[in-house]
């Protein structure tokens, strides 16, 4: 089936000869040999080969079907067996197509097995009564994947584990009365284990898996986050608005894992960064809209100015290595603050406050911490920042658009003017970013900072 | 590191280790019903025409729908909690529950502790007609729960049988309770006689 693609090449070389020729890299003679041994080979897409693969396809759904309609009524043991037999066949697959050289394809045969043992995990409860806990038996699978990913540096399968992993989590957490569920800890570490240590380096240098382990801790956090909130009816607003200094604290770790020495955590501080910026200020234009809780824990205040006080020292850490100013560690301190006022004022004022009031106790914030990230983005040439910041006062200012002129305006005019708004908005972000964007584009990527 | 042991024995190591998994799965299951301490209970099919007919059938139980002021032991339960039934077991197998408890409690001589999972926890549930049970003052709490008994397959040529069986007489099922609560099915009784028995493989 490979072998497929000669036709392909052969079609390429045939156009690339002539130009090989004039750049003198290929003789007149040479290019005459070359021809020849082309024309020798044949040219013709083998059809039987092509029948008799079609045909074998067709003989595996008819196996496949006839085994799905009888399926009970096959002997118990037997069907473990066919289970059984399943599995080994795509790891087999795998370790010809490896053999073979293929490593992709080899990859793709690896998660096809991984997704039967899910599979037989599912089918072998339904044969033997097993009537066990759910979350039980997708850990299962997720570690038997982590397994694969880690023995077989297979790509495919650690994609497979995080996101399964994950979602026991968020199962355990949401449905089965888990309030912190710790023990997806050993798995996070393990995620990072695997690729760090068990992987050859130029596996290890696959920039997604970084991705997906920070992804899958961030949405942990959260997970955890909103269940520790959660008090029954209400929700205590009190430790949702954390989110804010966490995150703030999160990006300053990032920026000091981009400080450090070891490439590794540069590369874990790089992909951290972005995710902790968005986040943070997706959090703050998110809390805008949370109204039916209450702000019930008692040390939330004194916590969220310890997470400002520690996200400030460690971006001064990461300051010292020339990649931030002391003026970035004062504004994520100011940031990780940027829940507080509209909290407090609702706190104090025991829910009579002014709307308006906390409109714009909120809005404040958001502009400003969106106006620092684009800042500093343009200026510590960190395209991502700036994008970011820019998304984020567009949004904030959409939204105040709407809280304020939405109930005063007939609603014809109200489209008109916000239609208006958004266009000349648009025009302005864009160009904004262009110009910035350019600026930051100059000389390099992440962190280079200019005195 | 990884990549010095040659892929196929690193393959292989994957196979076994899954498939040790799913073995492990039915090995444990096999040893409640080998091990475990018998009990009868009385079961209701909850779709009596399709009763062996289809993939699975749906069983109740009495246990299946627990009234707490009239069940002793906790009363807090929310969805997915862990629910453990103390009960006592008569000579025959048959149990009458006791209490019911958030962790397993300590068993005494001829109790048993079924180990369960709330699936809705409601109040005012109607009584079944019927039964001998005393009124339950209202508001009465009630769960319920899913023990691990509530759906069973029998396969094809044993179906019709016991479903003549059961037409004719009272079902019961004999299950197998493990040392931590867990239960399993270990055959059907229909009017006092062990009419199939669950093979351990």
């Amino acid at each position: 089936m490979i072998d497929m693609f000669d036709g392909l090449y052969r079609r390429r070389l045939l156009r690339d000869l002539p130009g090989w020729r004039e750049k003198g890299w290929v003789t007149s003679d040479g290019a005459t040999a070359i021809r020849a041994e082309l024309a020798a080979a044949p040219a013709a897409i083998r059809a039987p080969a092509i029948i008799a693969f079609l045909g074998a396809v067709l003989l595996a759904f008819a196996a496949m079907t006839f085994v799905a309609a009888n399926w009970n009524d096959i002997a118990r043991p037997l069907r473990f067996g066919l289970l059984a037999g399943a599995m080994a066949a795509a790891y087999l697959v795998a370790w010809w197509l490896m053999r073979r050289g293929h490593e992709l394809f080899a990859d793709a045969a690896v998660l096809v097995g991984t997704a039967a043992y899910g599979a037989a995990i599912m089918l072998v409860a339904q044969i033997y009564h097993i009537e066990a806990r759910f979350p039980d038996g997708v850990a299962l699978w997720g570690f038997g994947a982590l397994l694969a990913a880690w023995l077989l540096e297979s790509r495919t399968a650690l994609m497979l584990a995080i996101a399964i992993l994950t979602y026991w989590s968020g199962l355990e957490t949401a449905e089965y009365g888990w309030r912190l569920h710790w023990p997806f800890l050993f798995a996070w570490v393990a995620f990072i284990a695997v690729i760090e240590t068990g992987w050859r380096s130029d596996a290890r240098s696959w920039p997604t898996a970084r991705h997906l382990i920070v992804l899958s801790g961030l949405i942990w956090d959260a997970v955890t986050l909103i269940s520790l909130a959660n008090q029954g009816r209400q929700i205590d607003l009190a430790v949702l608005s954390l989110a804010v200094p966490l995150l703030a604290f999160g990006w300053a770790l990032a920026w000091l894992l981009l400080a450090a020495r070891s490439p590794r955590l540069n590369a874990y501080g790089a992909v951290l960064c972005p995710y902790a910026l968005a986040g943070l200020l997706a959090t703050l234009f998110l809390l805008q809209f949370a109204d039916d809780g209450s702000y019930l824990w008692p040390w939330w205040i004194g916590v969220t100015f310890t997470l400002a006080l520690a996200s400030a020292a460690l971006s001064l850490a990461a300051s010292r290595r020339g990649l931030l100013g002391k003026g970035d560690a004062a504004a994520i301190g100011l940031v990780a603050l940027a829940a507080l006022p509209a909290a407090l004022l609702q706190k104090w004022s025991g829910g009579t406050a002014n709307d308006v009031t906390i409109l714009v106790l909120w809005a404040v914030p958001i502009l400003l911490a969106a106006v620092w990230s684009a800042a500093m983005g343009q200026q510590r040439r960190h395209r991502a920042s700036l994008t970011i910041g820019l998304i984020a006062f567009g949004a904030e200012v959409v939204y105040l658009y709407f809280e304020t002129f939405g109930t005063l305006l007939d609603t014809a005019l109200f489209f008109l003017l916000g239609g208006l708004l958004l266009m000349a908005l648009a025009a302005l972000l864009y160009r904004l970013h262009r110009r910035l964007a350019v600026a930051a584009g100059d000389g390099g990527q992440t962190g280079a900072a200019r005195p | 590191m990884i990549a010095r042991i040659p892929y196929f024995a690193r393959i292989l190591a994957v196979l076994l280790v899954q498939l040790f998994a799913l073995g492990w799965m039915v090995f444990d299951r096999a040893q409640i019903i080998e091990r475990g301490a018998e009990i009868r209970l009385p079961a209701r099919p909850v779709d009596p025409r399709d009763l062996f007919r289809g993939h699975y059938v749906r069983l109740g139980y009495d246990i299946s729908q627990l009234r707490l002021p009239l069940v002793g032991g906790n009363d807090d339960f929310k969805r997915n909690d862990p629910v453990y039934l103390l009960a006592r077991r008569g000579g025959d197998g048959r149990i009458e529950p006791l209490s019911v408890h958030h962790e397993p409690p300590n068993a005494g001589p001829d109790q048993v502790v079924i180990a369960g999972r709330v699936t809705a926890s409601m109040e005012n549930l109607p009584t079944v007609t019927g039964s001998d049970e005393p009124p339950c003052p209202t508001p009465c709490p009630s769960l319920s729960v899913s023990w691990g008994l509530e759906r069973y397959f029998v396969p094809k040529q044993d179906a019709k049988r016991l479903e003549e069986l059961q037409r004719a007489g009272q079902l019961e099922i004999l299950a197998a309770v493990g040392s931590d609560g867990r239960v399993a099915i270990k055959g059907l009784i229909v009017d006092g006689e062990l009419v199939y028995e669950e093979p351990l493989f």
